[in-house]
C-alpha cells in the first residue's frame, strides 16, 4: 500500500510507502497557535499591500513591504546564528562575514558567468559552506573571547579585500545588474514574490532546526551548548558536531547574501559589513528570545519595522538614537525575549524550545 | 376620524408655499451662471529628496536642493505647474534607500527623485527603477562618482534612460582637473618633484592603474561606439613636465597619514597631491602635515571637508598653506547669476557648500528647465519621456559651477547623461583662516571667463607653507 493512515495514541500518523512516515497530532493546542500565526504571517503582506492606505502607519505600503522583506533575511541569518550558538557553544560575531560572502559568490557568478538566480542559490549556499568549513577549526581551537574576536575580525578582513582587489568586487561600488529575482511587470507583485520567497525560505529553515533541535543531534547539540567537557566525557563527538553545525549555518547565513543581491540587482559588501548587520542579526536572536529559533523572525520583525516606523515619524539623526534606546530599553525589560512574553503566558503549550541554559 | 375639508386645504397651501418659496430662495441665493467654469488647480509636480540629514555633509547638500525647491515654490511653481516636495531619510544604506524609493514614486508619485548618497545606494535604486518606470515614469537624479551609472545608461537606453548622473563622468573628471591642477603646480607654485598620494577606492582606480574601456552608446536614434581612456595621475603628471618622485595608495578609513607624508618628504617632493574624497579623513591628515616633516611641502587635497571655508575651524589652523578648491568662498566666483545669492543662502541658514552642494542646487534648476522646455512646446510635465528628452538637450542657465554651454546632458560621448568635467579654480587657506584665489589666469584649462579670471584670480598671492607660518 502507497499510503497508510491510522490513529495511535492521540496522533494521526501516515505511512508513506512503508519508508516515511508523518505524524499530526489531533490535539489542537499543540498546533492552533502556530498554524494562526502562519496563516497571518502569509496574509500580512496581502493586506498592506492592497489594504493599508498610505500613512496609516507612517509609511506607506512599498516601504512596509520592503521592510517585511528585510525583516525575513535577517531572520534567515538570525535564525542560522541561533542554531549556531547553541551548536558550537561560541557566539559568532561576524555573520555578516557569511552573508557577504554568500552575495559575492552570486554576484560574480551571475554577472561574469551568466549563471540563473537558481544556480546562484546552490553555489551560494555550497561556497559559503566550504568557506564556513575552512573557517571551523575555530571553534575547536578557540573559544570565549578569542573566537568572539576572530569572527569580529573576519568582516574586517573581507572589507580589505573588498577595496583591495575593487576591480573584481567593485570596491565601495560594488556589482550591479545581476539578475532580478523577480520581474512581472508590476513593482507590487515583484515584491510579493520577493516576499513570498523570503518568507518561504524562512518557514523552511524554521522548520529544518525545528526538526534538527527536536531530535538526537539537537540533543546533542544542547549538551554541548550547556558544557563543552561533559558532552565529551559523555562520548559525544564534539569536534564533529561543531564543524558541520559551524559549517551548515554559514551556508545559510550565504543565502541571505544570495536573496539581498538578486532582490536589490546590485551588491556592494562594503554596505552589508557594516556593524549595524551584525547588531540587527544578533537583537534579533536575543530580542527575540535568547537563541530561541521562533524567537529570531519576531525580533527581527521587531527590530526592522521599529527602525522604519520610527525613520518616517522622526527622521533625521534622532530615529536611529530612538531605535537603539527602545532597544536597549527592551532587552533590558525583556530578558527573556519576545518568545520569553509568549511563553510566560502560555506555559502549558507545548511548545519546542531549547530548555538548557545557554553561554550568551 | 376623517380630515375635514378646510385642514386639508390649510395643509396643501402650506406644502405649495413651502415648494415655491423654497425653490426661490434656491434660485436667488444660486451663484449666477458664468461664462466660465470655476478654475481647476494644475497638479503639482512632485519632487522626492532621497538623503541622511544626520551626516553633515549630506544634509548639506540635500538642503541645497531643497533651497532651489523653495525659490521655485516662491516663484509660482514650474511653468504655472505647483512644485510639491518630500523628502525621506535614507540613512545611507541601501536598502532603506531603496524602499524610500519606492514609496516615493509608487506611493508618493514623485516625477523627478533626487538621491543624496553614494554610489552603492544610487546602482541599487537604478536597477529598482527600471522596474518602476514603465509603470510609474519618473526621472532619478544623483550627484557623485561612479563610472558605472553613466556607462549604464549609455549601453542599456531604454531600461535605464531616466537616470542622470548630474555631476561629472570619473573618467573625464579625474583626468582634466589633476591636468589643471599639475598645470598650477608648475606655473603658479614653481614645482617640478611631487608626491601623488590615491584614495584606495573604485572612483581612483583608473587615477591609480589606467582605464581602457569601449562603450557602445545605443539611443533610440544614435548608435555608438565610445573609447574611454584615462591615465594614470603618474604618467599625466609626467606629461605636465613634472616628476613624481613618491607615489602611495591611502586605505580607505585610515587615521594613519604620517608615513606617506615622511615617504614624500624623503623622497624630495615638494608638493603634495592627494586625490581624497569623503572616505579620506582629510582633518587628521592635514593635522599630522602640520607637525611633520613634510609641514614645508606643498599640500594639495582633492575632494572632502576642505571644500568648506570651515576647514580651517576644523583643523584648528592646522590647514594653514593647504591648497584645495573651496566652495563656499562669499565672493565666489560668480559663473551665474546665481552662484553667490545660492552660497550666502547657504551660508546663512548655517549650512556649508562643498561642490556636490552647487550641483544638488543647480540640478533642481535642470529640472525645471526641461519641464519648461517641454510646456513651451505645448507638451504636458508629466510626459517624462519629453522631459528626458529636454534634458538631454536644454542647458541650463542657472548652474551655479558650470557655464551655460557646457550643462549639456546628452551630448553623444563619454559624458551622456552626465555634465563635462567641471575645473574649479583654487585656493589656498591663509593666515587667520582667510581663503585666497590662487589661480592662474593663463591656465589653459580655465573655464572661468577671462574677465571673471582677471578680477578674481590672485595667483600672486600664493605663499609656501613656511612663509604662511613665519608670519607672511
Amino acid at each position: 500500500m502507497v499510503i497508510k493512515i491510522e490513529e495511535r495514541r492521540g496522533r494521526i500518523i501516515i505511512h508513506l510507502l512503508n519508508k516515511s512516515r508523518f505524524e499530526w497530532t489531533i490535539e489542537p493546542r499543540y498546533w492552533r497557535n502556530p498554524l494562526i500565526v502562519v496563516i497571518l504571517w502569509i496574509l500580512l503582506p496581502l493586506i498592506m499591500a492592497y489594504y493599508v492606505p498610505l500613512g496609516i502607519v507612517g509609511i506607506g505600503s512599498t516601504t512596509l513591504l520592503s521592510s517585511l522583506i528585510l525583516a525575513n533575511v535577517i531572520a534567515l541569518s538570525a535564525i542560522a546564528h541561533s542554531l549556531q550558538t547553541i551548536g558550537t557553544g561560541r557566539v559568532n560575531f561576524g555573520p555578516q562575514f557569511f552573508l557577504v560572502v554568500g552575495g559575492y559568490v552570486a554576484a560574480l557568478l551571475n554577472k561574469n558567468y551568466g549563471l540563473g538566480s537558481e544556480l546562484t542559490f546552490l553555489a551560494s549556499f555550497a561556497i559559503t559552506a566550504l568557506v564556513g568549513l575552512a573557517l571551523s577549526p575555530l571553534t575547536v581551537i578557540s573559544r570565549g573571547l578569542y573566537f568572539t574576536l576572530i569572527t569580529l575580525v573576519l568582516p574586517l578582513i573581507l572589507g580589505e579585500l573588498i577595496f583591495w582587489r575593487g576591480d573584481i568586487f567593485g570596491a565601495e561600488t560594488g556589482i550591479p545588474g545581476i539578475t532580478r529575482l523577480a520581474h512581472t511587470g508590476d513593482p507590487m507583485n515583484d515584491l510579493l514574490i520577493c516576499f513570498y520567497l523570503s518568507l518561504a525560505m524562512v518557514l523552511i529553515l524554521t522548520v529544518i532546526v525545528d526538526k534538527i533541535l527536536r531530535s538526537r543531534w539537537g540533543f546533542m547539540l544542547g549538551v554541548i551548548n550547556e558544557d563543552e567537557d561533559v558532552a565529551s566525557s559523555f562520548g559525544i563527538d564534539t569536534k564533529k558536531i561543531k564543524v558541520v553545525t559551524f559549517t551548515f549555518t554559514s551556508g545559510i547565513m550565504g543565502l541571505s547574501g544570495w536573496f539581498i543581491a538578486h532582490y536589490y540587482g546590485a551588491f556592494a559588501g562594503t554596505m552589508w559589513l557594516e556593524p549595524w548587520v551584525l547588531i540587527f542579526i544578533l537583537l534579533s536572536s536575543v530580542l527575540g528570545g535568547k537563541a530561541a529559533i521562533y524567537g529570531a523572525p519576531l525580533g527581527a520583525y521587531f527590530i526592522v519595522l521599529s527602525r522604519d516606523i520610527l525613520r518616517s515619524y522622526i527622521g533625521g539623526g534622532y530615529s536611529l538614537l530612538l531605535l537603539y534606546i527602545v532597544l536597549l530599553i527592551a532587552l533590558y525589560l525583556l530578558p527573556e525575549g519576545l518568545w520569553g512574553l509568549y511563553r510566560k503566558t502560555r506555559y502549558r503549550e507545548y511548545v519546542p524550545v531549547i530548555r538548557i541554559r545557554r553561554k550568551l | 376620524m376623517p380630515m375635514s375639508k378646510k385642514v386639508l386645504a390649510a395643509i396643501i397651501v402650506v406644502v405649495v408655499i413651502a415648494v415655491v418659496g423654497g425653490l426661490s430662495y434656491a434660485l436667488i441665493t444660486a451663484p449666477p451662471p458664468g461664462p466660465t467654469p470655476p478654475p481647476v488647480e494644475k497638479k503639482p509636480i512632485k519632487i522626492a529628496l532621497l538623503y541622511n540629514p544626520a551626516i553633515s555633509v549630506l544634509k548639506g547638500q540635500g538642503e541645497a536642493a531643497k533651497v532651489a525647491i523653495e525659490e521655485l515654490q516662491k516663484a509660482g511653481g514650474i511653468a504655472g505647474y505647483p512644485v510639491e516636495y518630500k523628502e525621506w531619510d535614507t540613512q545611507r544604506k541601501v536598502d532603506v534607500a531603496v524602499a524610500a524609493y519606492r514609496e516615493a514614486v509608487v506611493d508618493w508619485g514623485a516625477h523627478f527623485v533626487l538621491l543624496e548618497g553614494v554610489s552603492e545606494e544610487m546602482l541599487a535604486l537604478m536597477e529598482e527603477g527600471a522596474k518602476l518606470y514603465p509603470k510609474y515614469p519618473h526621472i532619478l537624479g544623483y550627484v557623485g562618482m561612479a563610472a558605472e551609472v553613466t556607462i549604464k545608461v549609455m549601453e542599456e537606453y531604454d531600461k535605464y534612460k531616466f537616470a542622470f548622473r548630474l555631476f561629472d563622468a570619473d573618467y573625464t573628471a579625474n583626468v582634466l582637473r589633476p591636468l589643471a591642477i599639475f598645470w598650477e603646480a608648475k606655473n603658479v607654485l614653481k614645482v617640478s618633484k611631487i608626491a601623488i598620494l590615491i584614495e584606495e577606492a573604485a572612483w581612483t582606480l583608473g587615477a591609480r592603474q589606467g582605464l581602457e574601456m569601449t562603450v557602445t552608446l545605443k539611443t533610440p536614434e544614435v548608435t555608438k561606439t565610445i573609447r574611454i581612456s584615462q591615465k594614470p595621475l603618474r604618467e599625466l603628471a609626467r606629461e605636465m613636465g613634472l616628476t613624481v618622485v613618491y607615489e602611495a595608495n591611502i586605505p580607505v578609513g585610515t587615521k594613519e597619514f604620517l608615513p606617506f607624508l615622511e615617504g614624500a618628504k624623503a623622497a624630495g617632493a615638494e608638493y603634495i597631491f592627494v586625490m581624497s574624497s569623503w572616505y579620506t579623513d582629510c582633518i587628521t591628515l592635514v593635522k599630522q602635515w602640520a607637525v611633520s616633516g613634510a609641514r614645508d611641502i606643498y599640500l594639495e587635497l582633492y575632494g572632502g571637508p576642505n571644500h568648506w571655508t570651515v576647514f580651517w575651524n576644523l583643523t584648528g589652523g592646522a590647514a594653514l598653506g593647504v591648497i584645495s578648491g573651496v566652495f563656499d568662498v562669499p565672493d565666489y566666483i560668480p559663473i551665474s547669476p546665481y552662484t553667490q545669492p545660492f552660497i550666502a543662502k547657504m551660508l546663512g541658514r548655517g549650512l556649508r557648500v562643498d561642490m556636490s552642494a552647487h550641483y544638488y542646487y543647480s540640478a533642481v534648476y535642470h529640472f525645471k528647465r526641461a519641464v519648461e522646455y517641454v510646456v513651451e512646446r505645448g507638451g504636458s510635465p508629466f510626459d517624462i519621456d519629453a522631459v528626458i528628452k529636454a534634458l538631454e538637450r536644454v542647458p541650463c542657465e542657472e548652474h551655479t559651477l558650470l557655464p551655460a554651454e557646457m550643462t549639456i546632458l546628452g551630448s553623444l560621448d563619454e559624458n551622456f547623461h552626465s555634465y563635462p568635467a567641471c575645473l574649479p579654480p583654487h585656493y589656498q587657506f591663509q593666515r587667520d583662516g582667510k581663503v585666497v584665489c590662487i589661480s592662474g589666469i593663463e591656465n589653459p584649462f580655465r573655464q572661468v571667463p577671462e574677465e571673471l579670471a582677471r578680477r578674481y584670480f590672485h595667483p600672486e598671492l600664493v605663499k609656501s607653507p613656511a612663509e604662511l607660518r613665519a608670519g607672511g
